[in-house]
This record gives structure tokens, C-alpha cells and sequence, in this order.
């Protein structure tokens, strides 16, 4: 299990460095030189030259790199070229948005997939059965910013139930900032709770048709129990794994759906960051939701451990 | 009163017929055997008895259980039966437990389920069981996972699972089929002393009329789902009256007729195959993170040498590291150390190209004939798929030639060259294996198991092929099985594997009938024989 474990935080270490030397490589690529851009297009080139050395442009590729890294180790992600602000204050933040709009919507996604997958999978077949897989394959072909604007019609003009758009900020107090997120969690949920859902559906019945499923029947348990003492736990293993690629949709997703509903959150920051050629913002913001992905797959490993005996004994 | 009585029983899935007016009875104490080729409705019989049935079947007639018509009970009266009255085990051990439950907890369900019992005494009484079914505390306390245990061992908990609760009625559906004969000998042993012990009807299921008749006071056999002979084991299978049962009996003992003779000294004096001390370990799991990985020898130091034209058996345990050799054998693995030479040629250590001409020398025939081919091509590209080791890759004409002359061989038709595997059955595809092998024309056939997965009819009719092959292209053969009658029945010589080292050799007859070692002695005294149960049977009823 330790040994497991281990090798699984190795893995994602490595990934991080890997991660961090492309993600410098490929901002260093892409044309757009960052002081001119700060100075404007009026700026003399002295002028311009000076400020490069002043923000160490000037030096080398790999003096650059391992200056970066290390300061995202301190924390010190360096200051933006276009606010002026240290990139660490603006990234939590824009993250004190982000992330609990993913939160949200992740646990929203898997409280509907959850149920709709086992209940259409314990009727299979049947009228409840076809109706909830149409449903789903609706909400995987729905664009989740059309949807985004649907929902706004109902709620937000329609039933003037909560705002349109905007953050109140956590400082105006939570209801208000929680009302201000759940329409767009609820955008962001809707295709990944309907994958899920089918992903539920199909790992349990899956999981019904195996032979241990007979086992438990001619034991005499009812086919309610077997689903819930012996199929659900088993099923679980390809959710989870489906759950924990989610994650980083959900982090990707959170770029269109914040500009639909006008959240400062670290999507719209990065989408700003990328047309201002403020560099060293989308860098530590991508590094950061690189990190997050990881650790959310490292917890579903270990997750896997504590429910599948036989990673625990393999090393 | 018998204990179960099935009256009439027919069963039709979604309108096609698969149980036609079967009728058969069960009294407590006994032993009764169901036999019957795969598709003759012996499982289904058994899953109506449970009402396990897919929805779409329909059933009609009378299962008499105990005073109760299962075919009318509702379903919350089933389960209060299933599991308690009646106890039911399966073919594959390997797949029957739920891996993420400890044996305790999956042996305790069943008894918590239906007595109401505390976790505690639960618990205590799934101890006994696993105690009574051979698996003592110190090696397999209850907070022991499926995982950790062996086919044989998995099966022993699926028995203590079934009899927790002291069934009256136990239905065991092929329980040996996945073992090897040394489990297959005690598990049945296992299955009997239960029976005794608590006396309990046992509805046995299998494809093995010797297992059957060793184990069944009365037998039933089944075609196409219906009864066409039921009676005393040893008074029917030795009368033989019914004309299915004959062609049965026959077809299990079948023995093809082979050429004994010596072959002229010239010819078998050619070494064909040299094996010369080769061992194969594998790295094992390391047991902490800093201590040194144990080492598993699965071949250890094993030499021998086949002639040209000579039929050879490879037989021994599950993992006694048959199958490893036989892959040493055909360079699909490389042995740790040793030497493996066809021809004089070296096979270990050389890259594919170089192995080329080799591999055309030694082909392959696998067990499962349903497993070894692409579903999407067609017989004429599987057959013919070996020609490319050919040094001069033969054009399409001449490998359509080559492709029917196989078939031909094996007693198929050249017009089974355009249809897909899924048009043959079992027996069929098992030829179109051994067509694929021979097209190369190979000195050397490598067959693994090549009958256990077959009906006995079709067992016969394949080692009546392998043997008219062996006569007429001189090709010799390396069989490896568990099965000591398809040893006794194809092979000159036997080689007895344990524990990765070859402890016996000899001429097949004698191996078999005066064993030296333990390992060969055990293997045969485990092996099924249906004339010893049907000699003994007849000396017990006088």
C-alpha cells in the first residue's frame, strides 16, 4: 500500500516538472515580447531594452527556467506585467471563485450521475431506463454555454431568482456569492453528470453480469441487495477513474463558462493574461491548475487502494 | 417423498427451446448425476431449480421442492430458499467470489442474511465452515481476500458459502471442470463426505460421465434438452441400452486406433527436439519495500530429448510449469538458462527474423478454440496466416491451394474457406486450429490442452485427427494436459512435471499403470476412471 502510494506521488512529481518545462518552453515559443507590450508601441527601444533587463528577460532560457520554478516552489510566482501586482495575490484571488465553482460542480455532477446511473442500470431495459440515457445523451450533446444562457433566460431574467452574471465577492457574505455561483456550476455540471451517469450505468452492468453476482444471488440476497452490498463498490473503479479526468474538464470548462456569467475567476484571468501577453500570469495559472489536476488524481488513486484489496497487496 | 421433483419442466428463451418435458428426481442423502454435451440444457435445469433464469425465459411444468412448487413460489420465497434450502456452486472458482470482500464476510453474509445472526456469531459459524471445507485459521483467516487464494482454494470457499447454512438440496454445476484432477479428486471428496454428513441431496452437473459415475447413485443424461436415458449409474452406463448413452460412454473412453509399433531405429534416432537443462525464473513480489524480491523457479533444470515422428505427453498439476516450458519451447519466452535446440538449431536468444525459419518447424495448437482467432477474418486468411515464415512468400492463388489442401486435412471442406469462425462450433474451429498449424507443414506440433475444452463426441473425433496425422506426416507432438486418459489415449511417451522439474519419464502405458514417483502416483490415482466406479459400484450393490 505505502509502496503503491509512493510510486504514484513519484509519478505525479514527475509529471509536475515535466509540465513546468514544457508549459516554459512552449510561452517562450510563441511570438510577443513583454516589455514592449508593457510599454506600449510608442516606448523608445533603450527604453524598452532597459525594462527587459530589469525583469531579466535578457538572460538565458535555462537561467529563466529554473529562476521560475524555483520561485513557484517560494510561492513567489513573480509580478504581472499588466496589473503590477504580485501574480500570487491575483491568483488566490481569482481562485477563491474558481475553485469552488469546480467544487460545486463536481459534487453536483456526481450527486445527479450517481443515482440516474444505478437507478437506469437496476431497471435496464425498461421505459425509466431509456428515458434517463436519453436525457443523458442530451446533456453530453448540449454546449454548455448555450445551456449556460438558457439557464440565465429562466432563472436569472425569467424568474429573477439570482443574478445574471457577476460576483458579489465572499466579503458580501456567503448566500450571495453562493447564488451568484450555482448557475454556472450548475452549466458546468450537466455534461459531465451526463457522462457519468452512462459511465455509472455501464460499469454496473458490467459488474451485474459477472459471476459473482450469481454467487451472491444463490446466497439468497434479493437483486436490491446484491446491487448495493456487491455491484456498487465494484462499479465504483472505472467511475473514479472517469471522475478524476473530469476534474481537469471541469478546470478547463470554467474559461467559457466564466465569461458567460462574468466571474472574475482564474478562466477569465488566464483568457485576459493570454491576449495581454502577460506571460508569467498564464504560466503560474497553468502550472497551478496542472498541480490541482494531479493531486486530484494522486486522491483518486488512493482512493482506488482503499477500495480494491488487490492494489494494496501489489507493489 | 423425494426431496425435489421436477416434473415435465420445459423452457423456452425467447422462443427458442432449450428444456423439453424433463423430469427428475432428488431424495435426501442422494447423489444424482446430470450429464449431457454443452447446449443440452444441463445448466439451465439447474438455474430453473434456483429461478435464476435471464428475464426472457419462459418455464412451464413443476419443480417439487420439499412440499413447495418452486415454478409458482413468489420471489421473496425464493430468496428465503436460495441460499438456505438450496446451495448452489459453480464452474469457474476463479470469478465466483466478489474480490472486494474478505472469504469471512462473503461466507457470513448468507448466514447473517437468513438467520438474523449477530455479526459475531455470523462470523464464528463461517469459521467452522471454512474449517470443515479445508481451510484451517492459521493459513486462511476469515480478513483473507479472494486474491490471495488459488482456484482450488476459491472453490472450497464458494462450497463453504453454499452448505453455511446445512442446505437440504445442493446443486453444484461443473465444480471440478476448472480444476486439475489432484483439486478435482478432493473437492469431490469434499462434496461427498457432505452429503453424507448432513444428508443432503446433490444435484450433480457435469460433461464427465467419469466424474459422474464415481460421484452419482442414480444418473440422468440429457440431449437437446431432453432425458434420453435416466437410471442406477453403474446398471446404465454399463448396459448402455439407450443408443446415446452408448455413443457417450464410447466417445469418453475413445482410445484412436495408432500404429505401436517401434518405428525403424534410423528414423528415431533424429533428435528433433533438445531441451538441455533450462530453467526459467521469474522475479516474485517483493515483500517490503528495501527487502530482496523472492524468485519463483517455474521450470527447474528440466532436460529431455524428442525424436523425429514421436507423440509425447507433457502432463502435471496446474502450475507445475507446463505451460512455461511449452512457451520456452516455442520461443515465446526466453529461459533463464539452458538450451532449447530444434533440428541441432539453438531457439533461445535469437531475434525474430533469425527465428523465422524455426517457427515454420513448430507450430501451435491452444485450448480454446473460441479464443485463438481474429472473429473478422476469414478461414482462408487464418489458415494461410502462417505462410509468411514461408522463404518465398507463395502468391494468391497457391495460397488458396494451400489453404484448402489444410483444410482438406482436418476434414473440412474447401468451401469453408470464405465463412468466419463464428459459423463453426467448437469441434470445427479446434480443426481449423490444427489446419493453421499444419499448412506450414511443421515437424513439430506444440498442443496445450488442445481436447479439455471439447465434448467428449468431438474429443474423440479431434484425437482421432491428431493421431491419423501423426501416422500419415510423421509430425511429432509435444501434448500438454492435465487429462491422463488424452495422454494414455495419443502419446508413446509421458513426462511427469512438479514443481518445474520433470520427475518421471517413460512409456505411456507403463507411466500410468505402475507410477513410480509421488507426484505420477498421485496424478493417476486422482484420475477418473469410469470403468474402476463402474467396477466398484457394482461390487458395493453386490
Amino acid at each position: 500500500m505505502t509502496a503503491y502510494l509512493l510510486k504514484r506521488a513519484a509519478a505525479g512529481l514527475l509529471t509536475l516538472v515535466v509540465a513546468s518545462a514544457v508549459v516554459f518552453s512552449v510561452l517562450e515559443i510563441l511570438p510577443g515580447d513583454a516589455a514592449r507590450l508593457m510599454l506600449g508601441f510608442n516606448a523608445t527601444e533603450d527604453a524598452v531594452q532597459a525594462l527587459r533587463v530589469q525583469m531579466g528577460l535578457d538572460q538565458g532560457f535555462l537561467v529563466r527556467y529554473f529562476h521560475w520554478t524555483g520561485g513557484l516552489l517560494s510561492l513567489d510566482f513573480g509580478r504581472s506585467y499588466t496589473y503590477s501586482v504580485p501574480v500570487i495575490d491575483l491568483v488566490a484571488e481569482r481562485a477563491a471563485v474558481s475553485l469552488p465553482l469546480a467544487l460545486i460542480s463536481l459534487a453536483l455532477s456526481t450527486a445527479i450521475a450517481l443515482p440516474v446511473g444505478v437507478f437506469a442500470a437496476a431497471r435496464r431495459g425498461r421505459p425509466a431506463d431509456t428515458l434517463a440515457m436519453a436525457a443523458s445523451q442530451f446533456g453530453v450533446a448540449v454546449p454548455n454555454f448555450w445551456f449556460a444562457l438558457l439557464l440565465v433566460y429562466v432563472f436569472a431574467v425569467w424568474l429573477r431568482l439570482v443574478p445574471a452574471g457577476g460576483f458579489p465577492g465572499w466579503s458580501a457574505g456567503a448566500w450571495p456569492a453562493l447564488k451568484a455561483l450555482i448557475l454556472p456550476a450548475i452549466a458546468l455540471a450537466l455534461p459531465q453528470a451526463a457522462i457519468l451517469a452512462r459511465v455509472t450505468r455501464s460499469a454496473l452492468l458490467d459488474v451485474l453480469g459477472e459471476d459473482f453476482i450469481r454467487t451472491a444471488r444463490a446466497k439468497g440476497l434479493p437483486q436490491r441487495a446484491v446491487l448495493w452490498r456487491h455491484a456498487l463498490r465494484n462499479a465504483m473503479l472505472p467511475v473514479l477513474t472517469i471522475l478524476g479526468l473530469q476534474f481537469a474538464f471541469l478546470l478547463a470548462g470554467t474559461v467559457i463558462i466564466e465569461n458567460v456569467f462574468y466571474l472574475p475567476g482564474l478562466g477569465r484571468l488566464v483568457f485576459q493574461a493570454i491576449n495581454q501577453r502577460d506571460l508569467i500570469v498564464v504560466e503560474s495559472v497553468v502550472m497551478l491548475l496542472v498541480a490541482t489536476v494531479i493531486v486530484v488524481n494522486l486522491l483518486v488513486d488512493v482512493s482506488y487502494a482503499l477500495v480494491d484489496p488487490r492494489l494494496r497487496t501489489r507493489t | 417423498m423425494s426431496l425435489l421433483d421436477i416434473e415435465n419442466l420445459s423452457l423456452d428463451i425467447g422462443g427458442v427451446p432449450i428444456l423439453k418435458g424433463v423430469d427428475l428426481t432428488i431424495s435426501a442423502g442422494e447423489v444424482v448425476g446430470l450429464v449431457g454435451e454443452s447446449g443440452s440444457g444441463k445448466s439451465m435445469t439447474a438455474l430453473s431449480i434456483m429461478r435464476l433464469l435471464p428475464e426472457a425465459a419462459r418455464v412451464s411444468g413443476r419443480i417439487g421442492f420439499n412440499g413447495i412448487d418452486l415454478l409458482a413460489a413468489s420471489e421473496d420465497q425464493m430468496c428465503a430458499l436460495r441460499g438456505d434450502d438450496v446451495g448452489m456452486i459453480f464452474q469457474e472458482p476463479m470469478t465466483a467470489l466478489n474480490p472486494l470482500k474478505t472469504i469471512g464476510e462473503q461466507v457470513a453474509e448468507g448466514i447473517r442474511w437468513h438467520t438474523r445472526a449477530s455479526r459475531t456469531d455470523a462470523l464464528a459459524l463461517a469459521r467452522k465452515m471454512l474449517d470443515r471445507v479445508g481451510l484451517p485459521v492459521n493459513e486462511f483467516p476469515l480478513s483473507r481476500y479472494p486474491h490471495e487464494l488459488s482456484g482450488g482454494q476459491r472453490q472450497r470457499v464458494v462450497i463453504a458459502i453454499a452448505c453455511a447454512l446445512k442446505p437440504k438440496l445442493l446443486i453444484a454445476d461443473e465444480p471440478t471442470t476448472a480444476l486439475d484432477v489432484v483439486l478435482q479428486a478432493q473437492i469431490l471428496e469434499l462434496l461427498r463426505d457432505l452429503v453424507d454428513e448432513n444428508r443432503m441431496g446433490l444435484l450433480l452437473i457435469s460433461h464427465d460421465l467419469a466424474v459422474v459415475t464415481e460421484m452419482a447413485d442414480r444418473i440422468t443424461i440429457l440431449r437437446g434438452g431432453e432425458v434420453m436415458e435416466a437410471g442406477e449409474t453403474a446398471q446404465t452406463l454399463s448396459a448402455q441400452a439407450h443408443p446415446y448413452t452408448r455413443q457417450l460412454a464410447q466417445a469418453s473412453m475413445h482410445v484412436p486406433a495408432r500404429d505401436h509399433r517401434p518405428r525403424p531405429v534410423a528414423e528415431s534416432k533424429d533428435v528433433l527436439l533438445s531441451v538441455r537443462n533450462v530453467s526459467k525464473i521469474y522475479p516474485g513480489r517483493r515483500m517490503s519495500l528495501f527487502g530482496k524480491p523472492t524468485q519463483t523457479r517455474a521450470v527447474d533444470d528440466v532436460s529431455f530429448s524428442l525424436p523425429a515422428g514421436r507423440s509425447v505427453a507433457l502432463v502435471g498439476r496446474s502450475g507445475c510449469g507446463k505451460s512455461t516450458l511449452a512457451r520456452m519451447i516455442l520461443a515465446l519466452e526466453e529461459p533463464t538458462s539452458g538450451t532449447i535446440a530444434i533440428q541441432g538449431e539453438t531457439v533461445s536468444g535469437r531475434n525474430e527474423a533469425s527465428l523465422r525459419h524455426i517457427r515454420r518447424d513448430m507450430q501451435v495448437v491452444f485450448q480454446d478454440p473460441y479464443g485463438s482467432f481474429n472473429p473478422r477474418r476469414s478461414v482462408e486468411w487464418l489458415v494461410a496466416e502462417p505462410l509468411h515464415l514461408l522463404d518465398s512468400r507463395p502468391g494468391r492463388a497457391e495460397r488458396r491451394e494451400l489453404a484448402s489442401q489444410a483444410l482438406h486435412e482436418v476434414g473440412l471442406q474447401p468451401s469453408d474457406l470464405g465463412k468466419y469462425p463464428h459459423e463453426f462450433s467448437g469441434g470445427q474451429r479446434q480443426r481449423i486450429s490444427i489446419a493453421r498449424a499444419l499448412i506450414t507443414r511443421p515437424k513439430l506440433i506444440v498442443a496445450d490442452e488442445p481436447v479439455s475444452a471439447l465434448d467428449v463426441s468431438i474429443r474423440a473425433k479431434i484425437l482421432d485427427l491428431f493421431a491419423d496425422l501423426n501416422q500419415r506426416l510423421g509430425i511429432a507432438y509435444l501434448f500438454i494436459t492435465h487429462d491422463l486418459t488424452v495422454a494414455r489415449a495419443i502419446t508413446d511417451e509421458v513426462m511427469v512435471m512438479d514443481q518445474g522439474r520433470i520427475v518421471e519419464t517413460g512409456n505411456t502405458a507403463g507411466v500410468l499403470s505402475h507410477p513410480q514417483t509421488e507426484a505420477a502416483r498421485t496424478l493417476v490415482e486422482a484420475a477418473p476412471d469410469m470403468h474402476r466406479a463402474i467396477a466398484k459400484k457394482m461390487q458395493e450393490q453386490g
